[in-house]
């Protein structure tokens, strides 16, 4: 079975609301186990081999990467007590009473529930990426604020850790929560939902700024906008959009640009590297960790049901006349990716000789309505405002649909906003 | 994400020839050498090393052979008209040196942090207009590292300042000795293609110098 089929395969057993799945850890346990796999796997998952990203990962990850010693050091959470407190010493030790992940490696039972509640722990605690210039953001409630990090009702900071490292200090870092979790209106954390205000490039800009540096040339950190990181390095200012992970397994491609064929051990193997070069290729994370997130989040987005035509039949007209050739009703993309210039976006993401292919992946629109800004740099904040004609000249492309009178596109919009929700409660 | 000038510091006409210095054949792969097992990490709270390095090191561009004391003098703030917050440094009081200037939020006070090592705990003293690139009207801060002098990282180390993760725009975060198991020198070390324009800093995940290439997780 190709990688494609087995990844369907997966969609098909979560959607028909398998509890277990003895694919997806079988397929785990060769990821963890086999060298050979994984890097045919790897290979295999790429669309564009030429990209720097690609090329990076094709060249080192066999030999190179896997001699890395894995790295599973003692964290603990930033929390509300912790705000202002590293202002004078900021490298002070203070994870005493933290630890590593546990249990990982030999101890971990390989089980769906012991794998989930692994993948949810490394969520909020594993060290994506050492950032000291973010741990400055909270010497105040007004600089956490002005960053974009939340403070949830367990009194937890923007999904910051405080780590410890090899030659003993002590550093601020981030995790897959600080970008991809928010609170609701209680105040609870939701994991796989963007963080629409975090934004890396003010935080950066209002440091640099404060310590001197000169406004014109820090101008280009304020392009990002909040919700988007520039995660390329291919000298190009092009941050992309943080994806809400709710309905990753949906998507046939991973990225906006498209650069990797998904599927669960895609997945892995895409978080694993990811792990890898955020400390700049020093460390590998154990791969029970990665396998773990990549299974916590591939179950994302599970729930739902298809776009409701019965309750909007105008709606869902509209929906298959101008949209279901590209996005389809179920959370399929039966055309997964379009040419950068067909979609007529900006297309400084998509062509990105980092992790460029020639084309945007079509997303899924697998519960599209809690998605709290769309396109791959995040520049439309609604359905509302994809559709509007007035939009066009500011922000061009994607125009699929602006041409529908004003009742037309209401219904649209409605319809639309049933795909993958919750129905019926 | 594109490299920037505004905080690479200019590189020194007629760099050291020695690319292969201490990238030495028997420190192996990278991540191989010496560290302990994960999550079993024990080592105390940074403190100044002590021990010389146990190889000759070649001369990095930047490093620091003794303490700067700052200047007092700090050039007056630039508050733009129509902004809210301060209109004048005079009514910046809560610190040193306390004066007024635009930020995205409005006219806000800064302060100079200290002006000698002596004042920052563990770390040391970076003075405004010693921080290559960077504008000199600034502040004075205080940044962390593992040392202040070139003599801490023992007779023939050198203290040497780190730009930090994610791009190299937030200037000099801390000064690290450097080591006998550095992957890199100067800057002009890495370059890739696949990874495009790097700089080389210290990477406190592996104790050691290594190319750092410009770009956020994600
Ligand atoms: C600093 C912010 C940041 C952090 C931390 C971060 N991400 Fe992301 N993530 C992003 C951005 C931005 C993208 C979009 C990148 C692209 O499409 O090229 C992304 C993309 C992804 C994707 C691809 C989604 C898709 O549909 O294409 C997955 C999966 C993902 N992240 C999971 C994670 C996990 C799991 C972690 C923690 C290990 C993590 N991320 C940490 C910002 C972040
Ligand atoms: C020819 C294929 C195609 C058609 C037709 C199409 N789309 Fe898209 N859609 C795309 C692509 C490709 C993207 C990603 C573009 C980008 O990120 O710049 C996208 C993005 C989106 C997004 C943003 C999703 C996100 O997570 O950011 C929404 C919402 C959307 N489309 C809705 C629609 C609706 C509603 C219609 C019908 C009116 C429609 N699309 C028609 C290809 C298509």
């Amino acid at each position: 079975m190709s990688a494609r089929l087995a990844g369907l395969a997966l969609v098909a057993l979560v959607a028909a609301g398998c509890a277990t799945d003895d694919g997806a850890l079988a397929e785990g346990a060769r990821y963890v186990s086999d060298a050979d796999f994984r890097e045919a796997r790897l290979a295999a998952s790429f669309v564009a081999p030429e990209n720097g990203y690609s090329g990076l990962r094709i060249e080192r990850y066999g030999e190179q990467w896997s001699a890395l010693e894995p790295w599973n050091p003692p964290v603990r959470a930033v929390t509300e007590a912790d705000v202002g407190a590293f202002v004078d010493d900021p490298w002070r030790p203070s994870t005493a009473e933290g630890g590593a992940l546990r249990p990982v490696l030999g101890e971990l039972e390989w089980t769906e529930e012991a794998l989930l509640a692994l993948g949810e722990q490394a969520f909020e605690r594993y060290p994506v990426q050492l950032a000291d210039t973010i741990g400055e953001a909270t010497a105040s409630r007004e600089a956490l604020d002005r960053g974009g990090l939340w403070v949830d009702d367990r009194a937890r900071v923007g999904g910051l850790v405080r780590v410890r490292v090899a030659d003993g200090s002590e550093h601020f870092a981030v995790t897959c929560a600080t970008c991809h979790a928010r609170t609701d209106d209680r105040g609870r954390l939701v994991h796989g939902a963007t963080n629409p205000r975090f934004d890396w490039g003010a935080i950066a800009y209002d440091r640099a700024l404060a310590r001197g540096g000169d406004p014109d040339a820090l101008a280009y950190l304020l392009t990002w906008g909040p919700g988007q990181v520039d995660v390329t390095p291919d000298d190009a200012d092009n941050a992309a959009a943080i994806t809400d992970l709710r309905g990753v397994s949906r998507h046939r491609y991973l990225h906006w640009a498209g650069t990797i064929e998904n599927d669960l051990v895609a997945l892995a193997l895409r978080l694993e590297t990811l792990l890898i070069t955020s400390v700049q290729q020093a460390r590998r994370p154990p791969r029970e960790v990665a396998f773990a997130l990549a299974l916590y989040v591939w179950r994302m987005g599970e729930g739902g049901a298809p776009g409701d035509a019965a309750s909007e039949p105008e709606g869902a007209r509209q929906f298959e006349r101008h949209c279901a050739s590209c996005h389809g009703a179920d959370g399929e993309v039966p055309t997964p990716r379009v040419r950068i210039a067909d979609v007529g976006t900006d297309p400084a993401v998509g062509e990105s000789r980092t992790r460029g292919t020639g084309f945007y992946r079509t997303p899924s629109l697998w519960r599209v309505v809690e998605r709290r800004q769309l396109l791959h740099d995040g520049s439309i904040e609604s359905l509302e405002a994809l559709l509007d004609p007035a939009r066009l000249g500011d922000a061009p492309g994607h125009d699929w649909g602006t041409q529908l009178d004003p009742a037309e596109r209401a219904a649209l919009i409605r319809f639309t906003r049933t795909i993958g929700a919750a129905r019926g409660e | 994400m594109r490299v920037r000038s505004a905080w690479v510091i200019v590189a020194m006409a007629g760099a050291i020839g020695c690319q292969s210095h201490t990238r030495s054949e028997d420190a192996g792969p990278p991540g191989l050498v010496d560290a302990g097992p994960p999550g079993l990490v024990d080592a105390g709270p940074p403190g100044l090393v002590d021990a010389g390095p146990f190889c000759v090191l070649p001369v990095p561009e930047r490093h620091r052979p003794t303490a700067d004391v700052c200047d007092m003098t700090r050039p007056p703030g630039s508050p733009s008209p129509g902004l809210e917050g301060c209109t004048s440094d005079a009514e910046c009081t809560d610190g040193a040196n306390g004066r007024c200037s635009a930020s995205r939020f409005g006219n806000e006070c800064s302060y100079d942090e200290c002006f000698s090592d002596g004042e920052c705990g563990g770390g040391l003293c970076l003075c405004r207009g010693a921080r290559g690139g960077v504008g000199s009207y600034g502040n004075n801060l205080c940044v962390g590292g593992n040392c202040r002098v070139d003599s801490d990282c023992g007779s023939g180390g050198f203290c040497a300042p780190s730009l930090g993760d994610c791009g190299d725009y937030g200037g000099i975060v801390g000064y690290y000795c450097r080591t006998c198991e550095d992957e890199c020198l100067n800057d002009s070390d890495c370059v890739d293609p696949m990874q495009g324009n790097g700089y080389c800093a210290y990477n406190p995940v592996s104790a050691r110098w290594a190319c750092s290439y410009s770009f956020c997780a994600g």
